[in-house]
């Protein structure tokens, strides 16, 4: 008991955050009002149940009513759900199972790609919106120096390994190794069936 | 004097006569009304919406069903439970204190939650609907509070459908004894002060604190409801056993 109200508490408020505050996507959640949607991930028994209503969505964990549409799915193909072209695709490669009113998933889907997630977006009430966008730049910009320094280090490391220390081969090497022990393995089946050959005589 | 016992009953710790405790409860509500949501927030730091929503998990509220919220307070059940029954359902919040009726009300209609609620003041003891009427009741720590407790439970029983549930939330005995320390330090040390700071009441609270104590703990509360008719009745502690929830069917 004690994790699941936990979990469905901050994902109620995070998703009334983010897709009830805008005004602009007052035609998009009009369509969902009203709506219920259940989402079954492979990973987590408990499954979640979004209850649309005009002024916010409730998410429970149980519900013993039968929602509108059910979806089953796993928990790294829930970011793919934004993007509204991949939908069907999904559904056909079987990653998204759907049960009852397509039309919810679409409009969820519709909604949480609607809405923004700018950071500056939630800054900018509190300090004005050129301090807001100032400071989200600025984190976006470390955000971006750290993952590119991260690569870098990553391209150091693996050419020490592979280049100076001799740790371990090389993409290259291991691409060579790999064919080499191949055509071993061809001239084995050749020898083996020159002696069948021989031996059948 | 003898014959007392009957018509005695307590409040918080004092024992005072029946007649009383409806009159007594009530001056402690009107008192804190206005404050209540925040010092729910502040006493159990924000845990009750956990208990809250754990047992709106376990109401099973399906779309176009009625609802008793009773004893509902300041209405945080009831804003859900509308939005869980949609506009074919009925949510009733009832409450005996008119303050707490007002706030509530206040607070739902600000909040754009019209149209399946409606407001009754109410008491739990004699519930003013006819027999079998609601899909569902919930009593969130209100109980506690109720003069006579059997009475309550057996007037929730007559409204209530077959096959609908009765929820108690209710403050309750934690199963850890240092627990039960700690928890015992808090509620009559500091709570008193949190509520004379905030809502400038600190008697309210040391009732509030001493009522707790002398609430049944869960299996006598269970056994209760038991009694007066319930069937498949279970109870889940919830932080250790400071609150509880009780379940009861009709059937």
């Amino acid at each position: 008991m004690t994790l699941t109200p936990l979990l469905t508490a901050g994902l109620e408020t995070a998703l009334n955050k983010i897709l009830y505050r805008d005004r602009g996507l007052k035609a998009a959640r009009q369509r969902l009002s009203g709506k219920s949607l259940r989402i079954e991930l492979a990973e987590i028994t408990q499954p979640f149940i979004f209850i649309f209503s005009e002024k916010q969505v409730d998410v429970l964990s149980e519900w013993s009513d039968t929602p509108d549409c059910t979806v089953k799915t796993r928990l790294a193909t829930l970011p793919k759900l934004r993007n509204r072209q991949l939908l069907t695709g999904l559904i056909r490669s079987g990653e998204l199972e759907v049960e009852g009113d397509l039309q919810v998933v679409q409009y969820f889907s519709a909604l949480i790609d609607l809405a923004e997630l700018d950071p500056a977006e939630y800054l900018s009430p509190w300090m004005g919106d050129v301090a807001a966008h100032g400071i989200s730049q600025f984190g976006r910009r470390g955000l971006q120096f750290i993952q590119g320094d991260i690569q870098r280090k990553q391209g150091y490391l693996s050419q020490a390994l592979t280049e100076e220390w001799r740790l371990a081969p090389g993409a290259l090497e291991l691409a060579w190794f790999a064919e080499e022990v191949d055509a071993v393995g061809r001239s084995l089946a050749a020898l083996e069936a020159r002696i069948d050959k021989l031996e059948v005589k | 004097m003898a014959d007392e016992s009957k018509d005695t009953t307590h409040f918080g710790f004092r024992t005072i006569a029946k007649s009383d405790k409806e009159e007594m409860v009530a001056d402690v509500f009107h008192s804190v009304a206005a404050k209540y949501d925040l010092m729910n927030d502040l006493m159990s730091f924000g845990i009750h919406r956990i208990w809250k929503r754990f047992t709106i998990d376990c109401s099973g509220v399906r779309r176009g069903q009625r609802v008793l919220d009773l004893a509902g307070g300041t209405g945080d059940l009831t804003a859900k439970f509308s939005r869980l029954v949609g506009d074919t359902g009925e949510v009733v919040l009832a409450d005996i204190n008119s303050s707490m009726l007002k706030v509530g009300r206040e607070k739902l209609r600000n909040n754009g939650i019209i149209g399946n609620v409606s407001y009754v003041q109410a008491n739990a003891e004699a519930l003013p609907f006819p027999d079998n009427y609601f899909d569902c009741i919930t009593i969130a720590f209100g109980l506690r509070n109720v003069t006579e407790k059997e009475k309550a439970l057996a007037s929730m029983f007559r409204v209530l459908k077959p096959g609908g549930r009765l929820l108690v939330l209710e403050f309750s005995k934690p199963v850890l004894e240092p627990l039960n320390k700690a928890y015992d330090a808090y509620s009559f040390h500091i709570l008193p002060r949190i509520g004379e700071l905030v809502a400038k009441d600190a008697g309210s609270y040391r009732y509030l604190a001493e009522s707790i104590r002398m609430h049944p703990d869960q299996e006598t509360l269970k056994q209760m409801m038991a009694d007066v008719g319930f069937e498949n009745t279970t109870y889940h502690n919830l932080t250790g056993g400071i609150v509880a929830l009780h379940r009861g069917f009709k059937f």
